[in-house]
């Protein structure tokens, strides 16, 4: 593991026990915040603590440059790195770069850190030191605020702070997941100081050699001190010198701590002050760069001499021969200071130099670059950058990079075109017009200077800095005719393979969201992949992936944006990125929307706009504005849906394009012909036509605008221009396999035929879109509404085709009454003569498009009419009321109607009961069906040849649903599916309202399935009973015997099982106080005894109640 | 740059925050004028885009307390197309400039570029009319806000003698141009008592929305307009 991240190694340290425990006290605790002046022990009690957890940490030791978010977060990314390659985790790191967004690089690495951090599944730490040293403005805070916040798993923040740090915490700290160690928790106590001087000061040779420092002493130090852990080391280091505690000051502070520090520093000899001096110019004390820093002294012994002493110095790596060293940044402080006030500047730059040197033959670019900043070394810098430049760019950490650039004189980047072209990287799109400037700058110097790979790379992102910037296409297109050339001039070179691979992704990206040119950015892209497949550079193959899917997406060619996706994942893995996750979201949603789910549509359309906004992916925008456009449609808000198509308008004006325009036509069309407002649809769909006949962005919006027109015309009356329109569209549909659009085309284009009376055609073409459509299993068209689809299914039932089951599924919203109004229609245009013949034909759509009726006959007795009961009142009186319970108790089919006569007037001569049964049968008719058409007539009651039925189609009985209900559940209990079985037996005892018929109680024919439907109703809920009792359930099964007992008080079985329910509950009482019950009701009703089975029960409980 | 947009249409404020951020500016929003005027307290922004219509507080009251914050940031007002009384109104207040909705990108560019170059004039000159002639054209330069104080700095140039010798006349307006009603009014007079001299007048330097706003006004019928060389890219 890189040093820069190991916990520091703490040696003679004295333990604190108090404070670990405080840390460890709460495991919901996910944030430390142990703030403390300078040398108050701060990273002594982190890393003391985490060392003896032995947990996965990383150390950042942050610096100024920190500040930056960017530059925190390559220090994260490198450590956690780091650690999972130490821990052999095999996590997805990559930085994700930006393809198709703006700069909200911040967003980007708090989500990439968060959700690695989360795929963490051990033990983490993560300790931030030295925070004090970041602006307070710091964007790095809201970037430490976001993972922390975020942050679910495992992971535990220790913030390491001289100061508050500007964090929001307020949440956690409600929620009690944050412990604050300050100043006055970290001072040293009375004890604390005694072990402290006890471990200092007695000799290794001598222990328990008393100092002669007693508690008047420590007490004394103690209350100078203040317990600073600092101070302590100087008041130890001071009397092992003095034995005295006489130089002890009133009171410790930094003066105090400059003066003890030159005490030490004085009693050096002058090698060593020379050496620690000197080593004051290093950010970390690195034996092996010393030693060849320091040629004639070996720095070893002595870093190590200091930190024997604990005297402000930290190992923070313990490599056997070269370890690494870190100085408590007073003492730093205090040493550089010397170093500034004994040496010239001119000196000091020289030191800074030759560490620049050093580190540079070392290849430690970054701490090389560091102290050539120092040094005003320039050159070194420049030199620097040039080599290293590219590979901070692929990397994505520009943050270092601009901080070096920005030190550089003005003058130096002018002439230099790769710093000019580092220089705009750095500001890579957040630059906008002015990097443009820059990169047109760096290529002229390229090209002058004959620099291929300058030239490719300044002309990719002058191509990408125009597409962000929308500059006019023909510019853009310039750009990309001359990176094309330089393209074309190197063809067949294996040179600048990364360099080519971003040039044609951004051609790709010019193309697609630039000039429009769809099919010239797919190729591009191809080629991109091509070569980045070659390079086996997942990064640039992601993004010309991204691009290419984009410009599927563009071309509305979903099914393979889809594939795309597919491989895109396989590319991507589990490493978030923002453009594919908003891609997907976009072709996932026009899948919903295709299949009707708009429930789903509606939480993708949200999510696509959080991520569209949150990431600034302007060139999705308008493809989600056009998914929210159909939506709207759709669910039939026609006002969010024309709002949405103009919005799409207003984009277009802005962006400086013609297509979007058209798509917005398109839109309009569509909900202009969704409304039935078939001539401003007509009107949309020309312009559609027009604006997207003369784009480049892919044939399918231009062929959808069409199908919309041909649609449009159709309702519009205009068959010949519709049956043009929609020939054109569908054999385009065909060719592309775009099957949904075909399906729709083929449909209106069948009824367009079956109009102009091409009746073979017609059924030829209805029945293509309903073949696909049922192998596609579709069960919506966006396009093609109710009524339409009644049409085409009594338009195929006249041609003697029928597609009924399929159709009528596809109906949803009253399809009934908008089937029944097309199947009238169409027997009303019949001439008079035809019509009978014609309505045996349709009688059969005609009967499925009425309500069905159910007749509830379980407690009280009514009629619902789709599901809402009848009122009482329709019936006219009791006798047609009694008449339909007479047909339902002889059993509901094909019923003499003697018989019924017989049963309702016994005492009527024949001639007055056939009066009165047609009068009573007239009005139950009426009452059911009040407006019966005058060809159908009443279909609910069939009288045929005297007999009288209910249509079984039409009307359904709650005792039949009972008894199968009942089936259902026996059959389930038999395949052990005991769960649902349950739910279905609730569902069967839920039917049971009342007995059967139980307003009639004397009424004969109702007596005998009474009793077994009560009898069913009692085997249901015993056997509910007892599948409770087999999963142990027993407050159900109790439940369910009492209701048995309720329905049934001398059903004994139920006695017997609540008696052992509670017996096995230790509710003894309760289970003979049941027995009694049994017992009472039993003599009452019967004068009969209990069984002798209940008997040996009550026996067998009593006698546990004795034991 | 910062840049701070007030609209209380969401769809329009995303669209802005896209573009902009696109454009490498920093972009805030407010949903209407209570918040924008708070997020302008608080952000400090370089430029500013307020719809002129917004619930509670409007766009002009925006402006107006904008402009007793800061009498120097740019702030654009958003107006509705062809709202030309609203137009002049912000012209009143001092706005920086104006776009139509909806916007057209080279509006928006126009506004863009021009307020970058304002932002960083902390002081506006004094209206001042210099007149030259040169090869037979008449050369007037517009600097400062006209307004109708500028009358008497006005009518010295209409009094010229040497506007005889001239076949043509070249109105110039600088960066620092603005004006308010009175001196749109003015210079619609200067344009008419130029026009009885039967000389063609071509209006130069104005920016993009200014031409379209003074075509508005009907100054086409009396002078013709040239597009600034770098707007006309777009």
């Amino acid at each position: 593991m890189s040093t820069r991240y190991s916990i520091p190694k703490v040696s003679d340290i004295v333990r604190r026990p108090r404070l670990f425990r405080r840390i460890d006290q709460d495991s919901a605790t996910r944030v430390f915040l142990i703030l403390g002046q300078a040398a108050q022990g701060k990273s002594t009690l982190a890393a003391s603590f985490l060392k003896q957890k032995n947990q996965a940490c990383i150390w950042c030791h942050l610096a100024h440059e920190a500040s930056d978010h960017t530059r925190l977060f390559e220090i994260l990314m490198t450590g956690i790195q780091d650690q999972l390659e130490q821990t052999g985790s095999l996590l997805e790191t990559q930085i994700p770069q930006t393809t198709l967004g703006t700069r909200e690089d911040l967003l980007r690495q708090a989500e990439t850190l968060s959700t690695l951090l989360e795929k963490i599944d051990f033990p983490f730490n993560i300790v931030f030191d030295d925070l004090e040293s970041l602006d307070t403005g710091a964007s790095s805070f809201i970037l430490m605020e976001k993972i922390i916040r975020e942050n679910s798993g495992r992971t535990r923040f220790f913030l390491l702070s001289r100061v508050m740090p500007p964090l929001n915490l307020r949440r956690l700290k409600m929620e009690n997941q944050v412990l604050v160690l300050d100043n006055e928790d970290l001072a040293f106590t009375n004890e604390e100081t005694l072990n402290f001087f006890q471990l200092k000061l007695n000799s290794p040779e001598k222990p328990g050699d008393n100092p002669g420092l007693g508690p008047l002493e420590i007490a004394k130090i103690l209350k100078v001190t203040e317990g600073w852990a600092g101070g302590l080391t100087l008041v130890s280091e001071s009397f092992k010198r003095f034995r005295s505690l006489e130089k002890l000051p009133d009171r410790m502070s930094s003066d105090a701590f400059s003066y003890f520090s030159q005490e030490i520093y004085q009693a050096q000899p002058p090698p060593i002050r020379n050496f620690l001096k000197k080593t004051s110019i290093f950010n970390h004390l690195d034996t092996r760069v010393l030693h060849a820093f320091f040629e004639d002294l070996d720095p070893t012994p002595i870093l190590e001499d200091l930190e024997n002493r604990n005297l402000f110095i930290q190992k923070i790596d313990s490599h056997p021969s070269w370890p690494i060293y870190k100085y408590n940044r007073l003492f730093r402080d205090f040493l550089k200071s010397d170093l500034v006030n004994t040496l010239e500047s001119e000196k000091l730059a020289v030191l800074d130099r030759k560490a620049g040197d050093i580190f540079w033959e070392m290849k430690r670019h970054e701490d090389a670059a560091h102290h050539y900043i120092r040094a005003g070394a320039f050159e070194q810098m420049a030199r620097i950058i040039r080599i290293k430049g590219t590979h901070y760019i692929v990397t994505g950490q520009t943050a270092g990079l601009a901080e070096w650039i920005e030190k550089l004189p003005e003058e130096m980047i002018r002439e230099d075109a790769w710093l000019l072209f580092f220089k705009a990287m750095t500001l890579r799109i957040k630059g906008g017009k002015k990097n443009l400037k820059t990169f047109s700058q760096a290529l002229e110097m390229f090209k002058n200077a004959r620099d291929h790979r300058g030239m490719i790379l300044s002309i990719a992102f002058i191509i990408e800095a125009g597409v962000f910037i929308r500059q006019p296409s023909s510019k853009i297109l310039k750009w990309i005719e001359r990176g094309e050339a330089i393209l074309r001039e190197r063809r067949g070179s294996h040179k600048y393979t990364w360099a080519r691979t971003i040039l044609w992704q951004h051609i790709g990206l010019g193309y697609i969201a630039g000039t429009g040119d769809i099919p010239g950015g797919i190729s591009a892209c191809q080629n991109a992949i091509l070569l980045a497949n070659g390079i086996k550079n997942p990064d640039l193959l992601l993004n010309a992936s991204i691009i290419m899917t984009l410009g599927l997406v563009e071309s509305g060619d979903f099914k393979r944006a889809r594939k795309m996706l597919d491989k895109i994942q396989t590319i991507t893995g589990h490493s978030p990125h923002p453009e594919y996750r908003a891609l997907k979201r976009i072709t996932s949603l026009d899948y919903a929307l295709k299949r009707g789910d708009f429930d789903q549509a509606r939480i993708l359309l949200e999510k696509s706009e959080a991520d569209i906004d949150k990431f600034g992916l302007i060139f999705l925008y308008p493809g989600f504005v056009e998914a929210r456009s159909v939506f709207f449609a759709s669910i039939g808000d026609y006002t969010q849906a024309l709002q949405a198509a103009d919005h799409l308008s207003d984009f277009s004006i802005l962006e400086g394009n013609d297509f979007y325009l058209g798509i917005s036509h398109r839109l309009k069309a569509t909900v202009f012909l969704l409304q039935e407002d078939y001539v401003g649809a007509v009107e949309e769909a020309k312009q559609a036509k027009n604006e997207l006949g003369l784009s480049k962005r892919g044939d399918i919006h231009y062929f959808l605008a069409r199908q919309i027109l041909g649609v449009s015309l159709f309702f519009n009356n205009d068959l010949e221009g519709a049956d043009q329109e929609l020939g054109q569209a569908l054999s385009y549909f065909k060719k592309i396999s775009s099957d949904l659009f075909f399906c729709e085309t083929a449909l209106i284009a069948g009824l367009t035929a079956w109009e102009l009376k091409d009746r073979s055609r017609a059924v030829l073409l209805l029945n293509q879109g309903l073949d696909k459509a049922e192998s596609n299993q579709y069960a919506y068209f966006p396009l093609i509404n109710e009524k339409t689809l009644a049409r085409i299914l009594v338009t195929l039932d006249l041609a003697g085709t029928d597609r009924s089951q399929f159709l009528f599924a596809m109906m949803s919203k009253e399809k009934g009454d908008v089937l029944r109004e097309e199947v009238l229609k169409n027997i009303s245009a019949i001439p008079a003569k035809k019509r009978a013949a014609q309505a045996n034909t349709l009688r059969p759509l005609y009967r499925m498009s009425l309500p069905k009726i159910r007749i509830n006959t379980l407690g009280e007795f009514n009629v619902e009419i789709n599901a809402v009961p009848l009122d009482p009142g329709v019936f006219g009186g009791l006798k047609p009321k009694s008449l339909l319970k007479a047909i339902i108790l002889y059993g509901l089919r094909e019923i003499p109607r003697e018989m019924l006569i017989e049963t309702l007037w016994p005492e009527a001569p024949p001639a007055a009961g056939e009066k009165n049964f047609k009068i009573n049968l007239h009005r139950l008719r009426k009452a059911l069906e009040p407006c019966p058409d005058k060809v159908f007539g009443y279909s609910y009651i069939l009288l045929k040849a005297g007999l009288v039925s209910l249509d079984p189609d039409l009307v359904s009985l709650d005792v039949d649903q009972f008894l199968t209900l009942a089936d259902q559940a026996g059959i389930l209990e038999e395949e052990g599916r005991l769960d649902r079985a349950i739910e279905i037996y609730d569902q069967a005892a839920g039917l049971y309202r009342g007995d059967y018929f139980t307003e009639d109680p004397y009424l004969e024919e109702a007596i005998g399935p009474r009793e077994s439907f009560r009898s069913k109703l009692i085997d249901i809920l015993g056997q509910k009973a007892r599948l409770h009792e087999d999963l142990d359930q027993w407050g159900q099964a109790v439940e369910a015997w009492n209701r048995v007992l309720k329905i049934d008080p001398l059903f004994e079985e139920g006695y017997q099982n609540l008696m052992i329910l509670h017996a096995d509950a230790g509710r003894i009482n309760k289970a003979m106080q049941i027995f009694r019950r049994g017992r009472t009701i039993l003599k009452k009703e019967l004068d009969a005894t209990p069984g002798a089975k209940t008997l040996a029960l009550y026996h067998k409980i009593k006698d546990l109640q004795t034991d | 740059m910062k840049i701070l947009v007030i609209d209380d249409e969401k769809p329009t404020l995303s669209m802005f925050r896209l573009f902009l951020a696109a454009y490498g500016y920093e972009v805030f929003t407010a949903e209407d004028g209570e918040i924008g005027l708070a997020r302008f307290r608080e952000i400090r922004p370089g430029i500013v885009f307020t719809d002129i219509k917004m619930p509670g507080i409007d766009g002009l009251q925006v402006l107006g307390r904008i402009r007793e914050m800061d009498p120097h940031v740019q702030v654009i007002i958003i107006t509705g197309h062809g709202d030309l009384e609203k137009a002049i109104e912000a012209l009143d207040l001092d706005a920086s400039d104006f776009i139509n909705k909806p916007v057209e990108r080279q509006a928006l560019n126009s506004a863009l570029a021009r307020a970058e170059k304002r932002a960083g004039i902390t002081e506006s000159p004094e209206f001042s009319c210099n007149f030259s002639i040169k090869q037979g054209q008449a050369k007037i330069l517009f600097r400062g806000r006209l307004t109708g104080k500028a009358d008497k700095k006005i009518t010295p140039m209409l009094e010229w003698d040497e506007w005889p010798k001239a076949s043509k006349a070249d109105f110039s307006f600088d960066e620092s141009f603005s004006v308010d009603r009175e001196g749109i009014r003015l210079l619609m007079d200067i344009l008419m008592k130029i026009k009885l001299k039967k000389l063609p007048v071509m209006m130069k330097g104005l920016s993009y929305n200014y031409i379209r706003f003074f075509q508005m006004a009907g100054m086409d019928k009396l002078a013709e307009f040239q597009t600034r060389s770098e707007e006309t890219g777009g």
